[in-house]
C-alpha cells in the first residue's frame, strides 16, 4: 500500500461515516487528491481495498467528474469560465489570453510545472462573468489586460499560497458578491468546494 | 388472470402482468420495440433511448423509455407514431455520430443490432460531416476477448453483466460524455470465466473475441442447437460452423437452465476439433512402435478375445458419451454375460450420492424459490460454473446462502453464513454439533431449503457428508441437487446398469479380473488422483482399446487405438444434466478421417461378433435409454425435437450408483480439486484458451506458508524423486495447515496424494544448482 498509516487511519475513519462503504468513494478520492494533486492509480488500488469494490469501478467514478484530475496539476491551476454568461461578457477573448501566455490547450499543463489551463462550465460567479479561478480561488469582473497581468503576476511572484480576495483587489472587476472559500488548500485541498457569504474574515 | 392490467397499445387491447416493463409486456404479446441496451437478463438503465415510445399521460403525450417503464392498467401507448419514428431516428443518429461504420471489417455485420435497426428504424442518411472519434482498435482486454471502442455504443450491457450476474465487474465505463469508453483498470484485464457472454450480448461488434475473429460471415454459418457437455449443467447452447469447421458456440436462453449465459470453457473450448493432432485412423501397437490398421482388422482381433468366454472384460468409461452410448457400452457387457459390474465411470468423486425415491431431487430453478440454500460441494465456480451464476441469482433475489468450507469460497462474499476452519476440519468433517450451529436452524427449520451436496473433495468420507444431509432431511423441507459434474455423468448414473468410479476401478480391477479393457474418452492417468494406480493397472492387462479423439498419456499406452468423433457437435445423442434434464446432443461437422461414434464401433464389433438382439440403430438406443422410465413424455428424440421439449425434459427414475464406502487414505494438509481451465487434452488443442490452464500452483493460507518459510512466490513440491516447481497463491478463507492442490493443471497427476508431499522453499533449488 502507498498511502501511509496516519492517511489510511483517516481514510478509515472516513469509511466509517456511511453505512455502506462505497459511499465513502466520493471523499477518498479527495483524500487521494490532497495527497498526491491528483488521483494515481496507487490510490485507486488502495481505495479499491477500502471500499470493497473493483480498481476499475473506481475509475470509472474518479474519472467520471473533471474536478478529479488524473494527472498532476501544475503550481497554478487556471479555470476560466466558458459557459454561458461569461462567454456574453467575452470569456473567449479571456481564454485566447491564457492560452497565449501560457502556451497551453485546454486540460495541458506546460513543462516546468507552473500552469495548468482548463476552461470549464460555469463556476457561480455568473454575476461577475467573467470569471477565472486560480486553483479554484474565484476572481471575477475580469478584462483581458488584468488577466494578463494576472498571468504574469502569478510567473513572476509565484505566491505559494493564491487568495482570493488579494487576487479579487489586485485583478478582478465588479464582483458579484462575497464569494470565498473556507480551504486555502487549492487543488491539494481535499475538499475544493465553495462556502456561500462571510467567509472571508476567518481566512488564513 | 384478473390480477392483469390491461393496456392499448396501438390500438390494441393486451394484458400483462402488473409491474412489468413496458417493453417487455409488448414483447410478450408480440409488439416489437426497437433496443440495445435493454436485455430481459439485465436490470434496465434506460441507456440507449432507443425504445422510446409515446404514452398519453394527464399532460398530454409524453416520449417515455418503455425499458424503465412499467405498464400500468388503462395505459395508453403509441410505439409507431410520427413522434417515435422522429425519435428513434434521431437516436440512431446521434448512435451513429461517433460509430465508424467499418461494417466491411466487423464480426458482427450480418447479424447486428445497430445495423439492423439503422436499416428498419434509421434516418436513411447522414449529415454528419465532421471528424468521428478515434481510439485505437481493437484493444486485448483479456487473453480471449478484444475491445473496439470506437464501435460502442455505451449500452452497458457488458458491464451490467459483469457487474449484476457474474460478479467480477472488472470492465467499467471510464471518462463522461464524448471521452467515455468502456475499458478496464490499467494490468488487470478482464479476467472472468463468463467473459464470452458480453461478446454475445454486446449489441455492436465492440466486444470480439479471439477464436472468432475474422473466421466468418454469419450468413455464411450453419448452424444448430445442441447441449454442452462440458459439465453437468447442460447449458443450451448454439452451435455454428462453415466449410465444415466448428468457429463459434453460442449461449441459448433456456429458461430452466442457463438462461442464455455460458462459461468461457464451454464457449471456447471446441477448437480442438479442428486440431490436426486428432487421431484419424485405427492404430494397433506393434513390437516398436504402433501402426495404421483398419477398424476391420480391430474387429477381428477383439472377437478373438471376445469369443473366448474365459476372458473377461471391463469398460472405463469417460463421462463425455451420449445416454445412448452408455446404453450401448451396458447393452454390449450385459451381452458378455459374467460382466454385470464391469464399467466404471472416469470420475474420482464417486459415491452413492442422494438418490431414492424419499428424496425430492431439486430443479435448477429452485434455488430461486427456496427460503436458503446450503452447498457443500466441489468448488461450484470451477466445476459447475453456470449453476454459480444461479446460485448468485438466487441470493440476489433474497435467497439465504450456506456454505460449508473450504471450498465454495468465491461464493463466501454473498453468503449469509460460511463455515470454515471452526466448524469444519480440514479432512472436511463437521466438528460441531450441527443442531447447535445458530445460522443453520435460523434459515432451515421448517423452510424449503435446497440442498447442493457432493463431496467437497475426494476424501471428505461419505459419513461426513450425509450427516449434513440427514441433519438438512429431519429439519427441513428440503429439494437437494447431488453435485457431480463430469459431463453426463447424470445420464451415465440411469443408462448404465450400475456405476462405479475411479477409485473401484484401482482397488477392484487387475488383470486377474480383466483380459480386454476398454477405454472410452478417459485420461485417467493424466488426470485421476489415481493415476499412478491406474497406470500400473492398465500396464498389466494384456489388451486394452482406447476409443479416444486424441493421444494422451492414458491412449499411448493402449494396444489399439479407435479414433471417434467428439460430443460437440460430431455425433447425435442425448445428455441429461444435474436436475436429469435431458435433452438433445446434436451434429453439426463431419468427424475428421476415419472417427466414428462409440456406439457405432459397439456395434460394429457386436455384428463381427455375431451377437443377437443388440440395438441397430441410433434411435433403437435412445428409446431404449429411456425405456424404463416412467415418463408420459420420454425424452426420445421424437419427442426432444418437438418444439415445446427443446429446452428438455426432466425424469425422475432413480440411478444406481455402486460405489464401495471405504474412504480414501489422505494426509491431513492436503485437499485436491478441479480449476475451470485445465490441461486436459481437448484445452491443450484449443488455442484461445491452451494457456488459461497452464499455471501451475497450489492455495493455503498466510499462516500456512509461512510455516512452510515460502517468501519468494515459488515452492517445490518433493515426493520420492519427483520435484515440481509451482507458485503458491494466498487463499485467506483456507483454515490453517490445509493446502489446495489443483489436479488438472499440469505434473499435479504425477503426486500420490495418500502419500506425504514435502513442500520446500524454492531458493532450495537454486542453491542445488549453484553446488
Ligand atoms: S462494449 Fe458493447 S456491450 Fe459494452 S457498452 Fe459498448 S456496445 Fe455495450
Ligand atoms: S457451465 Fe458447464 S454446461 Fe454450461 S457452458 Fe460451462 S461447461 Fe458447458
Ligand atoms: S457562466 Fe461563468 S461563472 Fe457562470
Ligand atoms: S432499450 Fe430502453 S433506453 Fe435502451
Amino acid at each position: 500500500m502507498s498511502w501511509d498509516e496516519k492517511l489510511i487511519k483517516q481514510a478509515k475513519k472516513i469509511v466509517k461515516l456511511y453505512p455502506q462503504k462505497r459511499s465513502a468513494l466520493g471523499p477518498l478520492l479527495h483524500l487521494a487528491q490532497s495527497k498526491d494533486g491528483y488521483i494515481s492509480d496507487d490510490s485507486v488500488s488502495v481505495i479499491s481495498e477500502l471500499v470493497g469494490i473493483t480498481e476499475v469501478q473506481v475509475k470509472s467514478v474518479s474519472t467520471f467528474y473533471s474536478m478529479y484530475k488524473q494527472e498532476p496539476t501544475g503550481k497554478y491551476l487556471l479555470s476560466v469560465c466558458k459557459s454561458i454568461s461569461c462567454e456574453i461578457n467575452n470569456s473567449n477573448s479571456i481564454i485566447d489570453v491564457v492560452k497565449d501566455f501560457t502556451g497551453l490547450n485546454n486540460n495541458e499543463t506546460d513543462e516546468e510545472g507552473l500552469f495548468t489551463f482548463e476552461a470549464v462550465e460555469c463556476i457561480g460567479a455568473c454575476g461577475g462573468a467573467p470569471a477565472i479561478q486560480v486553483n479554484y480561488e474565484t476572481v471575477e469582473g475580469l478584462s483581458t489586460e488584468n488577466t494578463l497581468n494576472l498571468c504574469e503576476w502569478l510567473k513572476n511572484e509565484t505566491p505559494d499560497l493564491v487568495v482570493a480576495d488579494e487576487l479579487q483587489n489586485k485583478f478582478g472587476g465588479t464582483k458579484s458578491f462575497d464569494w470565498a472559500i473556507a480551504d486555502n488548500s487549492g487543488t491539494t485541498g481535499s475538499v475544493p468546494g465553495f462556502q456561500t457569504l462571510n467567509t472571508t474574515k476567518d481566512k488564513k | 388472470m384478473s390480477d392483469n392490467v390491461k393496456i392499448n397499445v396501438n390500438g390494441l387491447q393486451i394484458e400483462s402482468e402488473p409491474n412489468k416493463l413496458l417493453i417487455e409486456a409488448c414483447e410478450d404479446s408480440g409488439i416489437h420495440i426497437p433496443r440495445f441496451c435493454w436485455h430481459k437478463r439485465l436490470d434496465p438503465v434506460g441507456m440507449c433511448r432507443m425504445c422510446l415510445v409515446e404514452i398519453e399521460t394527464p399532460r398530454g403525450k409524453m416520449l417515455v423509455p418503455s425499458c424503465t417503464t412499467e405498464v400500468s392498467d388503462e395505459m395508453v401507448v403509441d410505439t409507431e407514431s410520427e413522434i417515435v419514428k422522429k425519435a428513434q431516428e434521431g437516436v440512431l443518429e446521434f448512435l451513429l455520430i461517433n460509430h465508424p461504420l467499418d461494417c466491411p471489417i466487423c464480426d458482427k455485420a450480418g447479424e447486428c443490432p445497430l445495423q439492423d435497426q439503422t436499416m428498419a428504424y434509421g434516418p436513411g442518411e447522414s449529415r454528419f460531416v465532421e471528424e468521428k472519434r478515434h481510439f485505437e482498435k481493437p484493444i486485448p482486454i483479456s487473453e480471449i476477448i478484444l475491445l473496439d471502442r470506437e464501435r460502442c455504443i455505451l449500452c452497458a450491457r457488458c458491464t451490467r453483466f459483469s457487474d449484476e450476474i457474474s460478479g467480477d465487474p472488472l470492465i467499467e465505463f471510464i471518462q463522461r460524455g464524448n471521452k467515455t469508453e468502456v475499458n478496464t483498470f490499467p494490468n488487470e484485464p478482464f479476467k472472468s470465466y463468463f467473459s464470452g457472454n458480453t461478446v454475445q450480448i454486446c449489441p455492436v461488434g465492440a466486444l470480439t473475441s479471439t477464436s472468432y475473429r475474422f473466421k466468418a460471415r454469419p450468413w455464411d454459418l450453419k448452424s444448430t442447437r445442441s447441449t454442452c457437455n462440458g459439465c453437468s449443467m447442460g447449458c443450451s447452447v448454439e452451435l455454428n460452423s462453415s466449410q465444415n469447421k466448428m468457429l463459434r458456440i453460442l449461449g441459448v436462453d433456456n429458461e430452466h437452465t442457463n438462461q442464455g449465459w455460458l462459461c468461457d470453457r464451454g464457449r471456447y473450448n471446441f477448437e480442438y476439433l479442428n486440431s490436426d493432432q486428432r487421431i484419424k485412423a485405427p492404430l494397433k501397437k506393434t513390437e516398436s512402435d504402433r501402426e495404421e490398421t483398419t477398424l476391420q482388422e480391430v474387429y477381428s482381433d477383439l472377437s478373438k478375445i471376445i469369443e473366448d468366454r474365459s476372458n473377461k472384460i471391463t469398460f472405463l468409461l469417460g463421462s463425455n458419451l451420449t445416454n445412448e452410448e452408455f446404453t450401448s457400452f451396458n447393452e454390449f457387457s450385459n451381452k458378455l454375460g459374467n460382466h454385470d459390474n464391469s464399467i466404471y465411470l472416469n470420475e474420482d468423486i464417486l459415491f452413492k450420492g442422494f438418490f431414492d425415491e424419499n428424496i425430492e431431487n431439486a430443479k435448477i430453478e429452485d434455488l430461486n424459490k427456496s427460503d436458503a440454500i446450503i452447498i457443500w460441494a466441489e468448488d461450484l465456480k470451477e466445476t459447475l460454473p453456470v449453476l454459480y451464476l444461479r446460485v448468485r441469482q438466487a441470493v440476489k433475489n433474497g435467497v439465504k446462502l450456506v456454505i460449508f468450507g473450504h471450498t465454495n469460497s468465491t461464493l463466501a462474499d454473498i453468503a449469509d453464513v460460511y463455515y470454515s476452519g471452526e466448524t469444519v476440519s480440514n479432512n472436511f468433517e463437521i466438528v460441531k454439533d450441527i443442531s447447535k450451529l445458530k445460522e443453520i436452524k435460523e434459515f432451515i427449520k421448517d423452510k424449503n431449503v435446497t440442498a447442493i451436496l457432493g463431496k467437497a473433495s475426494p476424501h471428505q468420507s461419505d459419513q461426513s457428508i450425509e450427516k449434513l444431509f440427514t441433519y438438512l432431511k429431519d429439519n427441513a423441507n428440503l429439494k437437494l441437487l447431488n453435485a457431480f459434474n463430469g459431463g453426463n455423468s447424470f445420464g451415465a448414473f440411469q443408462t448404465l446398469g450400475s456405476v462405479k468410479g475411479n477409485r473401484e476401478f484401482s482397488s477392484e480391477v487387475s488383470k486377474e479380473t480383466t483380459d480386454l479393457l476398454f477405454v472410452v474418452g478417459a485420461d485417467p492417468i493424466g488426470k485421476s488422483i489415481f493415476s499412478s494406480n491406474i497406470k500400473n493397472i492398465i500396464n498389466e492387462i494384456p489388451t486394452v482399446v482406447a476409443l479416444d479423439l486424441f493421444m494422451h498419456e492414458t491412449s499411448e499406452l493402449a494396444d489399439y487405438i479407435v479414433p471417434t468423433s467428439s460430443t460437440l457437435g460430431e455425433k447425435e445423442g442425448t445428455f441429461t444434466n444435474i436436475e436429469f434434464r435431458t435433452s438433445r446432443i446434436d451434429k453439426l461437422i463431419p468427424s475428421p478421417g476415419q472417427a466414428l461414434s462409440d456406439w457405432e464401433f459397439i456395434s460394429g464389433l457386436s455384428n463381427f461378433c455375431k451377437f443377437e438382439g443388440m440395438s441397430e440403430s441410433l434411435t433403437d438406443l435412445n428409446n431404449k435409454s429411456f425405456d424404463s422410465f416412467d415418463l408420459d413424455t420420454k425424452p426420445t428424440f421424437d419427442n426432444l425435437d418437438k418444439p415445446r421439449n427443446l429446452d428438455g425434459i426432466i425424469n425422475t427414475s432413480v440411478p444406481n450408483i455402486t460405489t464401495t464406502d471405504e474412504s480414501i487414505e489422505f494426509s491431513d494438509s492436503f485437499f485436491v480439486g478441479k480449476k475451470l481451465y485445465g490441461d486436459k487434452v481437448t484445452e491443450r488443442h484449443s488455442k484461445s484458451i491452451s494457456l488459461l490452464g497452464s499455471s501451475q500452483f497450489i492455495e493455503g493460507n498466510e499462516s500456512t506458508f509461512e510455516k512452510y518459510k515460502l517468501n519468494s512466490g515459488k515452492c517445490i513440491l518433493v515426493q520420492e524423486n519427483i520435484e515440481i516447481t509451482v507458485s503458491y497463491k494466498i487463499n485467506p478463507s483456507l483454515p490453517d495447515g490445509l493446502i489446495f492442490f489443483p489436479k488438472n493443471r499440469r505434473n499435479m497427476n504425477k503426486l500420490d496424494f495418500s502419500k506425504n508431499i514435502q513442500i520446500l522453499p524454492s531458493h532450495s533449488m537454486e542453491v542445488l544448482n549453484v553446488n
